[in-house]
């Protein structure tokens, strides 16, 4: 028993002694060997086990030491003068302490907040809508992690704005509303939204409690006029932009809609509303409170925020502005300067009131442009009745340098002519550096690989790759390095001014500067305009690019797709090139 | 190899410098080693690697027709090491970091 006790103990120790021979680096298993032949000379079991343990601390010193003296070695290289070592065979040269500190380095800068943001903003300004539903998920998951009775009525709120399966966002703007009255200007989000279809239903009880909760506001009754204008002008074409119903008469959609006395009357109840107000500065009001409250640093989630937001049906002002027009043309015609003069205070005064009460740009690009058509018609008539003071005050205010671009109507090609600002050049070097950091990230680990195995007979016979490799052990960690240091001081200021607004409690007035400084990072207009085709044929919408260009404040473009120019197509060729950070993509949501 | 460099002395290789001392001329075996000086064998066979490595200690294998069972490995300091051992040692013992443990024969 003693005897088998013993043999079953030697076995183990011999097996054992096997493994640690196996660990031990090359270099040192004779040791291992020597290390191994003391246990035929020890005699009790008790030793024999402390004698083996010696073995773990000999195999951990001996790794350590090879790993020290590996260092200063380049990766692939084993030992002894690399250019004596296996000569003849390429090598890399950088030792690889100096290779694993520049990695190092690189991981370090690549982990910091304002550079995984630069990187994730680069990657989401390339796909399409996918970072706007990876955004949305984001906030949503959060929200459900928090219990029920702990959610406070604006993140349900904000929440509510992104919840895209039909009828959660409603579900959860009732219950915001439930817990905080106050909250109940975010049924206008909810009411005018549009589905794949067109858009959502509106029952007409709540869009009368919005409009009863916010009397003045011109921005309610104006939903009630859009229900009734897209019953109205069901199957006809979008009116173009350029057209001039005084000289050129209304078109088959103005004509359509001016037919509809509903219509007409819901939108002079809407032109004579006191004030004007979209919501945007509420809108990010709330972003901003549940931003803080919950520590929430997203820039896509603030661009999420301000370009999904959901504004009047611009063509339905536009075509009241133009009937207006065309009515006070008719009663000029007729020697009734007083109903003239009447129809074109109306553009006025609403236009006076969406440019004062709004926050975008393309509401006061749309107030502006419906101002000077009627500023134009309505100055001579001043003049003509003595009245020059108004019409010197109306042409001061309307009439100052900002300048509207106005994109003649669009030929198959445009390409970018102007030159590129400082911005549009930090953008581009963003993407550079972007694109090289996960190029050299990948080539680093091949490379390294590559060099590891470098020693294998497979590669001798493939001697330029692996000197392509080797030179790449040397380079990709100082270029990781280089890029990893320039994207990030690329996109620090637009952290820092993205941060900034959320510490500023004007911010919310300052709408253009945030949505400018909300990335830093392009967004191809082309990809981010939006056309409506409604599924009743023909009828083709107006859409809008909206980009920001020598750091001014928006322009907007407005252009009509004439005929059957699949909007793809149409799209790219119009706007190609890059625009400047912290473009929003508002085109999705001008209502357009 | 690093011929003959001196050496960063601890009192484990103070300890073992003493016993292959004692028997300047003597091959000694690892496990004896080990027994005189009290170490375990993972210090013992580390600081035995390092002596090997510069030179101080020469090795053999036992003879296996002569012990008639597997070989062991055999240790002894170099002639040049045995004058720089001593030195170490009483250098060590002056500076009241050491003092001899093992008796001398």
């Amino acid at each position: 028993m003693e005897i088998n006790s013993t043999i079953r103990w030697r076995n183990i120790a011999n097996t054992f002694v096997r493994v640690i021979i196996f660990l031990l680096p090359a270099d040192a298993r004779d040791w291992g060997r020597a290390f191994a032949a003391e246990l035929s000379a020890i005699e009790t079991p008790l030793a024999s086990f402390q004698w083996l343990l010696g073995g773990i601390m000999l195999i951990t010193r001996a790794r350590w030491n090879q790993f020290c003296n590996s260092l200063g070695r380049p990766f692939g290289v084993s030992g002894g003068n690399i250019l004596e070592s296996e000569p003849g065979i390429p090598a890399p040269r950088t030792p690889r302490f100096v290779t694993v500190s520049l990695l190092a380095v690189s991981a370090l800068i690549l982990l910091h907040p304002d550079v995984r943001m630069a990187l994730q903003t680069v990657i989401y300004a390339n796909t399409g809508y996918g970072w706007m539903r990876h955004t949305a998920a984001a906030l949503i998951k959060k929200q459900e992690k928090i219990p029920e009775k702990s959610k406070d009525p604006q993140l349900l709120a904000l929440v509510s704005f992104f919840s895209y399966v039909e009828g959660d966002g409603q579900k959860l703007a009732d219950q915001a509303i439930a817990r905080d009255p106050t909250l109940n200007w975010i049924e206008y989000e909810h009411l005018s939204r549009w589905g794949s279809n067109g858009p959502v239903v509106r029952p007409p009880a709540r869009v009368v409690q919005l409009q009863k909760n916010d009397p003045d506001n011109a921005v309610p009754r104006l939903l009630s006029a859009e229900i009734i204008f897209d019953r109205a002008t069901a199957g006809t074409a979008a009116t173009p932009y350029l057209r001039s119903p005084a000289e050129q008469g209304l078109s088959g959609m103005e004509k359509r809609a001016a037919e509809n006395a509903d219509w007409l009357a819901a939108m002079d109840y809407s032109f004579s509303a006191p004030a004007y107000d979209s919501y945007t500065a509420r809108r990010f009001q709330l972003l901003q409170d549940v931003s803080t409250r919950y520590g929430l640093n997203d820039p896509n989630l603030t661009m999420l925020v301000l370009v999904n937001q959901h504004l009047p049906d611009f063509l339905n002002i536009q075509s009241y502005g133009n009937v207006l027009l065309y009515r006070g043309k008719q009663s000029e015609l007729q020697g009734d300067k007083v109903a003239a003069i009447a129809d074109y205070r109306k553009i006025l005064k609403f236009s006076e009131g969406m440019k004062t009460g709004s926050r975008t740009g393309i509401e006061a690009y749309i107030s502006e442009s419906l101002a000077k058509k009627a500023l134009a018609r309505l100055e001579p008539l001043l003049e003509q009745a003595g009245q020059t003071e108004e019409a010197a005050g109306l042409e001061s205010f309307w009439n100052h340098d900002q300048e509207l671009l106005v994109f003649p109507q669009a030929t198959s090609h445009f390409y970018r002519t102007q030159p590129w600002t400082q911005r549009e050049r930090a953008v581009v070097a963003m993407y550079t550096c972007a694109a090289a950091i996960i190029l050299l990230c990948a080539l680093a680990t091949v490379s390294i690989l590559f060099a590891l195995l470098r020693g294998r007979a497979v590669l001798y016979s493939r001697r330029r790759m692996l000197s392509f490799f080797c030179l790449s052990v040397d380079l990709t960690p100082l270029l990781l390095v280089a890029c990893a240091v320039t994207l990030f001081s690329l996109y620090r200021p637009y952290a820092l001014q993205y941060k900034s607004y959320f510490s500023s409690p004007h911010s919310v007035q300052d709408f253009e500067n945030l949505s400018i400084g909300c990335s830093g990072t392009p967004r191809y207009s082309s990809k981010h305009a939006k056309v409506h085709r409604s599924d009743s044929g023909s009828r083709n919408r107006f859409f809008v690019l909206v980009h920001s260009d020598r750091d001014s404040v928006f322009h907007c473009t407005l252009a009509y797709d004439p005929f059957h120019s699949p909007p793809s197509d149409f799209l790219t060729s119009l706007r190609p090139s890059l625009v400047s950070p912290g473009v929003s993509r508002a085109p999705t949501s001008f209502g357009l | 190899m690093d011929m003959g460099r001196r050496i960063r002395i601890s009192p484990q290789t103070l300890l073992l410098l003493e016993a292959l001392l004692a028997k300047p001329a003597h091959w000694h075996h690892g496990y004896s080693l080990s027994q005189q000086t009290e170490l375990a064998s993972g210090t013992l066979y580390p600081i035995l690697m390092r002596l090997e490595k510069l030179a101080w200690l020469e090795t053999k294998w036992e003879d296996p027709s002569a012990v008639g069972r597997p070989p062991r490995h055999l240790y002894r300091l170099t002639s040049e090491a045995r004058a720089w051992a001593r030195e170490e040692l009483q250098e060590a013992q002056a500076r009241k970091i050491w003092k001899p443990v093992l008796n001398r024969a």
